[in-house]
């Protein structure tokens, strides 16, 4: 077979000389501009990831950055704070010189209120600025990186000013909008805020991140399933038992208490990564790697999982927070000792629940989602608990059961996957011990894996939404937590604090999955 | 044991070649210095797998001050190098042990020995090892070094293929000028996935290139071809791209009047490496449907080449200059003089578009100019990589790349003619 490289001089629509160069991965050239600059995510995360994504050269030589905010500062001030950003929190600190001096004299500032239509006046003149000078093409995205109550606000503000549209009508150019989770706080106001949203921005330029997906680890689950054969014929309800899933943090809440007490660990951590990770684990195959497709499967398994009803509710779901404890031998405050939380607070720092997945492949299979805060470690895996082999051949009477055969994807940390399965202990006896086959990112590939939000911003600014949420994807894991939402707002919650910190949470919890006759991973 | 025979880099030292040939007949604590100093061990050609068993049940040991279960053995494929003499050798041993935290693999180095006498074959093993940021084990993967005289040249492939690690890729990387024929080269070649070679040191690029691009016909189904070369040229590629971004300047494309590029080329006008900027022309005419016309006619460091562009002739110029002798064949300059029609009838524009490093070598400066007016200037970052950064760049891409493959096949039309 011979393949030829494609000559496109015969159509000079396109640059013929970025034929090739794509494979790289290299966005055009373009600005994005960052709404609420100032704030944490951007000193913490996005400043760091372009910084890093341009010192790995993967940015266009002609890309800008536009930050806006409220809080007065000018360019050279807010490149000043940038660059110590960078060497505070890059992953690739401290900060090279001769990258910032090519990188860090592209950002600009722009001060205004995000209900200001003069400061989107402005911002439109620079950008067009930026379009002349530096050939940007009118390509930008925004980063939506402010309170989510600002949201609307802006949005409706850059259609008014015309920047949500691609500015050259006709060509290739484009406008994309990443918005930061949480994508509402129940099904109701993420329907108002998709509505909001699509009244601006067709669905192909919006971009809602969760930067789990940004994650090497989740990503690999679909190569993992989709491209090797031999685990495609165990992965259904015929030979898995059940699904265990976990994302546990030791931290508390970490200063963030008012926004905490209003969302809990359900809205912050189950209504969207434990979702994710969820649609991703029991997704049919997409026809094509293209995003729609994958987008396709995973909103089909949310579909398939109903929403509770009340009983349900009370039945599948256990909710706890946290009293005062140990973490690594030292003390720490209950969540109602926190600073800036109210002493009576019944927010949800734990949330255990057992789903189903109503469809061919998963009928009758439970899966098990734990997570929560200040729990002993820090951990997020997803666990595939095989069923016994049919007839026991090994085992004495009296003896316990063998251990069941446990696939096991390390999301975070020690990111890899394991194989739990029974060998034979050397010796004259027939001793079965369990043993694992272990494969670590790490020591295969080295430590070199991207930040989420780097791989994000790249993929957003080449127009690649697979790795993104898609709005039918977040109304649908929404419906599935407002109706647990509802269920719990119709009884009293447990008494509150119910478990201790440096624990593994509620002893409701382990009756949740041990009435099924089944037992929590030790972790 | 054997007598001393590595210096501190764990490279064979041709003093200690009678000692290291002596049969394996190792303590357990021989190879733990293999694996604490990083030493390279003499071994018997048959008892190479042995010896690397025992040099990991060393590794395998807790040492003092050890928090973690010592070290894990690591290897994502099988890396075959060919080196010329012992100055390579070192060259890619250091790159060996410096990409093992990205790229754990079996290394097999073949060292051609000169001085050898008759057809006889050593061997030595050597381990690298890279602890990891945070904790955790040790990560460690091993280098085999197998040492010949010409006259052992053609068996030498018999000693590698029982040596590579099953259902991995094999990846064969010839820093030197590959001999791209030969039984040694050719067995070697049967069970590569992946050819690296580094154009900068092809004697003869045009010649070499043709060869290269038979073998990509030939092996196609299979074999990926890789050029550290075209990896140093992609940040050209890359900016002369971006000065076609802006859609104003896209018509130029359709008539390139001329196009310059400069190089260091040695004081001595002897022997200029033209590969970098000829895979830069073979890549410039595949993109834009240009026709090789008239071979490279050299004259001391400079050349010319005609090219045909739509049955008009186009002139690529090629300047070589002596200012860094460490970067010899590396381009400093690319300017593209082109045309298009202007509004007028009968009028025509001319732009220039410039990509320049500049003193520093750090940043390149890019710069069109169009009807006689300076339009844009930018200076970008421009780093340069070393052998071991090029080399994980290229291990990073796994699919074939066909745009090379077709520069090659255009720049190996580029016969020089000397006048």
């Amino acid at each position: 077979m011979t393949m030829t490289a494609p000559n496109p001089m015969s159509t000079l629509v396109e640059n013929p000389l970025r034929q090739g160069l794509r494979l790289e991965r290299t966005p055009e050239p373009s600005v994005m501009v960052i709404f609420g600059a100032t704030g944490e995510l951007t000193h913490r995360k996005l400043i760091p990831a372009l910084y890093n994504l341009a010192l790995e050269r993967r940015l266009p030589t002609n890309f800008h950055v536009v930050a806006f905010a409220r809080r007065p500062y000018t360019d050279e001030s807010f490149q000043t704070e940038a660059e110590a950003s960078v060497n505070k929190f890059s992953r690739r600190k401290p900060v090279q010189p001769a990258v910032w001096d090519y990188f860090g004299k592209n950002i600009h500032y722009v001060q205004s209120d995000f209900s200001n239509p003069d400061g989107y006046r402005k911002l439109g003149e620079l950008l067009n600025q930026i379009d002349q000078e530096y050939g940007t093409r009118g390509n930008r995205l925004f980063y939506l990186s402010t309170n989510p109550s600002d949201y609307p606000t802006i949005v409706n503000n850059l259609g008014q000013a015309g920047l949500a549209s691609p500015q050259n009508p006709g060509s290739s150019s484009w406008a994309r909008v990443i918005i930061e989770k949480p994508f509402g706080h129940d099904l109701a106001s993420a329907l108002e805020l998709n509505g909001t949203i699509a009244n601006v921005f067709r669905e192909n330029q919006v971009y809602r991140i969760d930067h789990y997906l940004g994650k090497e680890t989740v990503q690999n689950i679909l190569v993992f399933r989709f491209a090797n054969n031999i685990y495609e014929p165990l992965w259904n309800r015929q030979y898995v038992d059940h699904i265990q899933m976990i994302v546990s943090e030791e931290l508390g809440v970490e200063g963030r208490g008012p926004y905490y007490d209003v969302s809990g660990t359900i809205r912050d951590m189950l209504q969207n990564h434990m979702m994710q990770l969820l649609s991703l684990v029991c997704m049919e195959p997409p026809s094509t790697f293209d995003a729609n497709a994958v987008r396709d499967e995973k909103t089909k398994v949310l579909r398939a999982i109903q929403p509770l009803t009340p009983d349900e509710v009370v039945q599948r779901t256990v909710r706890g927070q946290y009293g005062p404890g140990m973490i690594f031998a030292k003390p720490v405050p209950g969540y109602r000792e926190e600073e800036r939380v109210p002493p009576d607070s019944i927010t949800d720092t734990y949330v255990a629940i057992k789903l189903f997945v109503d469809n061919w492949r998963w009928a009758g299979v439970p899966i098990y989602m734990r997570t929560g805060k200040r729990l002993p470690k820090r951990t997020s895996e997803v666990a595939l608990v095989f069923k016994p082999a049919p007839h026991s051949l090994f085992n004495s009477p009296g003896e316990p059961p063998l251990e069941a055969n446990t696939l096991v994807m390390q999301i975070q940390p020690n990111e890899g996957i394991s194989l739990k399965f029974g060998a034979k202990v050397p010796g004259s006896t027939m001793n079965i011990r369990p043993v694992t086959m272990d494969f670590r990112f790490g020591q295969s590939f080295g430590n070199t894996a991207a930040d989420a939000y780097e791989r994000l911003i790249l993929d957003a600014m080449l127009g690649d939404s697979t790795l993104f949420a898609r709005r039918d994807e977040v109304e649908q894991a929404w419906s599935i937590v407002t109706s647990i939402l509802d269920g719990w707002k119709l009884h009293m919650p447990p008494k509150f604090p119910n478990y201790e910190a440096g624990s593994w949470g509620p002893q409701e919890a382990n009756y949740l999955i041990e009435r099924d006759g089944r037992r929590w991973r030790r972790l | 044991m054997s007598e001393t025979v590595n210096n501190a880099n764990g490279v064979k030292d041709k003093s200690g070649l009678a000692a290291a040939m002596q049969p394996d007949a190792s303590s357990p604590d021989e190879y733990d210095l293999v694996i604490e100093r990083g030493e390279a061990k003499a071994i018997g050609l048959e008892s190479i797998e042995k010896g690397l068993t025992a040099l990991w049940q060393a590794a395998a040991k807790p040492r003092p001050g050890d928090t973690e279960q010592a070290v894990t053995r690591a290897c994502v494929f099988n890396l075959v190098i060919g080196v010329d003499d012992d100055e390579m050798l070192a060259e890619v041993t250091e790159t060996i042990a410096q990409i093992t935290w990205s790229y754990p693999c079996r290394a097999i180095v073949l060292v051609r020995d000169t001085d050898a006498v008759g057809s006889e074959v050593n061997a030595y093993i050597s381990a690298h090892c890279q602890l990891p940021t945070g904790a955790g084990k040790k990560v460690c993967c091993e280098q085999i070094t197998v040492v010949g005289g010409d006259a052992a040249a053609d068996s030498m492939w018999s000693v590698v293929l029982p040596l590579l690690v099953s259902d991995l890729p094999v990846i064969l990387w010839w820093p030197g000028d590959p001999m791209l024929h030969g039984n040694l080269f050719e067995r070697l070649l049967d069970t590569a996935d992946r050819l690296v070679v580094d154009s900068r040191s092809f004697a003869n690029p045009t010649t070499t290139f043709a060869r290269m691009a038979e073998l990509a016909q030939q092996d196609s189904t299979t074999l990926t071809l890789r050029d550290l070369c075209w990896a140093r040229i992609t940040p050209w590629r890359n900016l002369m791209a971006q000065f076609f971004d802006l859609p104003q300047y896209l018509p130029y494309l359709r008539q390139v009047e001329q196009l310059e590029i400069h190089y260091e080329a040695p004081a001595d006008n002897t022997h200029p490496n033209f590969s970098e900027a000829l895979l830069l022309v073979g890549w410039l005419a595949n993109q834009l449907d240009w026709q090789p016309a008239f071979s490279l006619q050299r004259r001391g460091n400079n050349a010319s080449l005609i090219l045909n562009q739509g049955g008009a002739p186009l002139t690529v110029v090629l300047h070589g200059h002596n200012d860094r002798v460490d970067d010899l064949g590396g381009i400093t300059q690319v300017k593209l003089i082109a045309s298009r029609p202007g509004s007028a009838p009968h009028e025509t524009i001319m732009a220039s578009f410039t990509i320049a490093l500049s003193d520093d070598y750090e940043h390149a400066i890019t710069f069109i100019d169009e009807d006689d007016m300076s339009l844009v200037s930018r200076n970008s970052l421009f780093p340069r990589r070393d052998q071991t950064e090029l080399l994980c760049e290229d291990l990073a891409i796994v699919r074939r790349d066909v745009f090379y493959e077709a520069a090659l096949e255009l720049a190996g039309h580029f016969s020089p003619k000397t006048n």
